[in-house]
């Protein structure tokens, strides 16, 4: 059956077989994750040549690898004589070369098959490399994409190279690390009810309701007072990507850090701010004082979570993993990334004080899904959006305008006529190793 | 080396005593009795789930759970809201430990042992987890009682997706 997602996606209003359904699974992993790019790593996980990370796309098996010229290659992870996975341990280094430990075929880390066990017997081995992805780095973060036609790297991620800015800008020399280690969160969920409730301003007081009667959070005063008193914004950044503006809400300089002004700054949270003002220009080193990294998802499984980063991935329609990491600063003291760190604890991931609600409420949702199809309503703040200063969509922060963003994008990109997919990795690639 | 165990035996009555304190805790977080529970812990009490099984330095690597004594303090307040969404209701569930190995050591006990738990996740899935791993207790006497200084939780599948985890384990 074909369908029609021009027709299921329309006005704010979702039909919910796009949570549920496997075809529309399985048109996502064609047109979503083997069609486009999408997130894979970041720099700092493999710093080393040789140092690799597994990571999928969609549901296939691919590694991320630190070639010895500095370079990053993202290969397949499947050998091309039977498809046995090459590399079984989620990260590693591997020195030169990958070799199978099914039948010994050896593979450089530019993908290329180097040599056999028995070559005498072996025949057409001239198209046996292993599959290369094309890579786009923005400032350390690595995006890939199976598909030999998509649309340039800069196109895809248009004005979220700003957002990817404002958050590695948290460092004084602009540089992050995500080497901490990724705690992984299961969902019975469809993946974009997760990417969704990322960058949904409008649930804080009923979904966090416990941690707003539990502690006095920064999160109260951005999201949780009256409708007119919010001062905190949604935006729409384009190509997919949008924004949680919550620095409006903080009073206090470094408040995203966990600093109300009730206490006095330890001196190297001091002397990170002063960081800040000597390495940028006043305008950007206020804002980052004050708003801190942003809250923003770049599409499709990206979500920059302020000082936090995490990615998707999916196993079927009804399954996720949310995996999340600190974003710690390079060039700072060691008392800011361990505040980072606990705050990752505190916000995100299974036991933490947000996360856990948020799963539970999305996985009742799910639960609804079940049966004849009913719309997601997400037509909340239609007719009260502007175009700013800097000329993004931008509205009240409990409006919808980053679930339409999100999926005003997923639609373009899901009702594009049939045949612009990508092809099998098992096809030739020369014209991908070739760019 | 040949450590020799029998110089680092605790006497029968400080092993009851150990076992029977481990018991109560097990009981006290599978009931969700949340302040009972709370009385166990020192001022100083740390908490900690590394995210993988070998060796970790939760100050520089993510944990999935690394709570000192006031945040242990603010995750019992937000259970005991009634809108902690992930516990409401508490899960049902059971742990049993075994294999109990006790150690001195200053002022209190090392004290080593395996559990296994059932959890029903009736928040939102129905389904039924298994939870297990080993556990370390660092047990200190306060005032002629004992109490529960630190709490390791090693889960067999630490840094794999694990679900929900918003009651104590």
């Amino acid at each position: 059956m074909t369908l029609h997602y021009d027709e299921m996606i329309k006005d704010g209003l979702v039909d919910s077989r796009v949570y549920s359904d496997p075809q529309v699974f399985e048109d996502e992993l064609e047109r979503i994750f083997y069609g486009g790019w999408v997130f894979v790593a970041h720099e700092s996980e493999i710093p080393q040549r040789g140092d690799y990370v597994r990571r999928n796309i969609g549901l296939e098996p691919w590694v991320v690898v630190r070639l010895p010229d500095g370079g990053v290659r993202v290969l397949s992870n499947r050998c091309t004589h039977r498809g046995t996975l090459l590399l079984q341990p989620e990260k590693g280094n591997v020195r030169a070369t990958i070799t199978c430990w099914y039948h010994g075929w050896v593979f450089g880390l530019d993908g290329a098959l180097k040599a056999v066990p028995y070559p005498v017997g072996s025949k057409s081995l001239e198209h046996k490399s292993l599959p290369v992805a094309r890579v786009g780095n923005y400032r350390g973060f690595i995006f890939a994409t199976v598909n030999p036609d998509a649309e340039d790297f800069d196109d895809y991620l248009g004005r979220g190279k700003e957002l990817i800015d404002r958050a590695v800008e948290a460092s004084p020399v602009g540089k992050v690390r995500l080497d901490a280690g990724w705690v992984k969160f299961y969902y019975k969920t469809n993946w974009k009810l997760q990417a969704e409730n990322n960058i949904d301003g409008y649930h804080l007081n009923y979904v966090h309701a416990s941690l707003g009667r539990a502690i006095d959070s920064r999160y109260v005063e951005a999201t949780m007072v009256g409708e007119t008193r919010l001062k905190t914004l949604t935006r729409d950044w384009g190509n997919g990507h949008s924004e949680l503006e919550l620095g409006p809400g903080f009073e206090n300089d470094l408040e995203w850090l966990g600093y109300t002004g009730a206490k006095k700054m330890p001196p190297a949270i001091e002397a990170y701010r002063q960081q800040l003002r000597d390495a940028y220009e006043p305008a950007i080193a206020e804002r980052m004082i004050h708003d801190g990294p942003p809250h923003a998802f770049i599409f499709p499984n990206l979500f920059l979570a302020e000082t936090n980063v995490v990615f998707y991935q999916m196993s079927d329609a009804g399954q996720c993993v949310q995996l999340h990491t600190p974003m710690l600063l390079e060039g700072v003291a060691d008392e800011v990334n361990t505040r980072i760190l606990r705050l990752c604890e505190a916000a995100l991931g299974p036991t933490s004080f947000f996360l856990p609600d948020d799963g539970v409420i999305t996985e009742r949702q799910q639960q609804s899904f079940a049966g004849r199809p009913i719309n997601v309503d997400l037509r909340r703040g239609i007719g009260r959006e502007e175009i700013n200063a800097n000329g993004v969509l931008e509205s009240h922060i409990t409006d919808e305008t980053t679930n339409r963003a999100f999926w005003n994008h997923y639609r373009d990109v899901m009702a594009k006529p049939p045949g612009r997919t990508a092809p099998s990795p098992t096809a030739p690639h020369e014209r991908v190793a070739a760019e | 080396m040949n450590e020799d165990r029998n110089s680092n035996m605790v006497s029968d009555t400080e092993h009851r005593e150990v076992e029977a304190f481990l018991y109560r805790e097990a009981r006290l977080a599978d009931q969700a009795q949340y302040d009972e529970w709370e009385t166990l812990l020192t001022d100083d009490f740390e908490y900690w789930i590394p995210n993988s099984r070998g060796d970790a330095d939760p100050k520089k690597t993510l944990s999935i759970l690394y709570d000192n004594r006031a945040r242990i303090a603010t995750r019992i307040r937000q259970l005991k809201t009634g809108v902690r969404h992930a516990q409401d209701p508490a899960s049902p569930m059971t742990r049993l430990i075994s294999n109990i190995e006790i150690e001195p050591a200053e002022d209190g006990y090392l004290v080593r042992s395996n559990f296994m738990l059932g959890e029903l996740q009736i928040q939102s899935t129905q389904d039924f987890h298994l939870w297990m791993g080993s556990l370390e207790h660092r047990l200190r006497r306060v005032d002629g009682a004992l109490k529960m200084a630190g709490k390791k939780v090693l889960l067999i599948n630490a840094g794999e997706p694990i679900p929900s985890l918003a009651f104590l384990i």
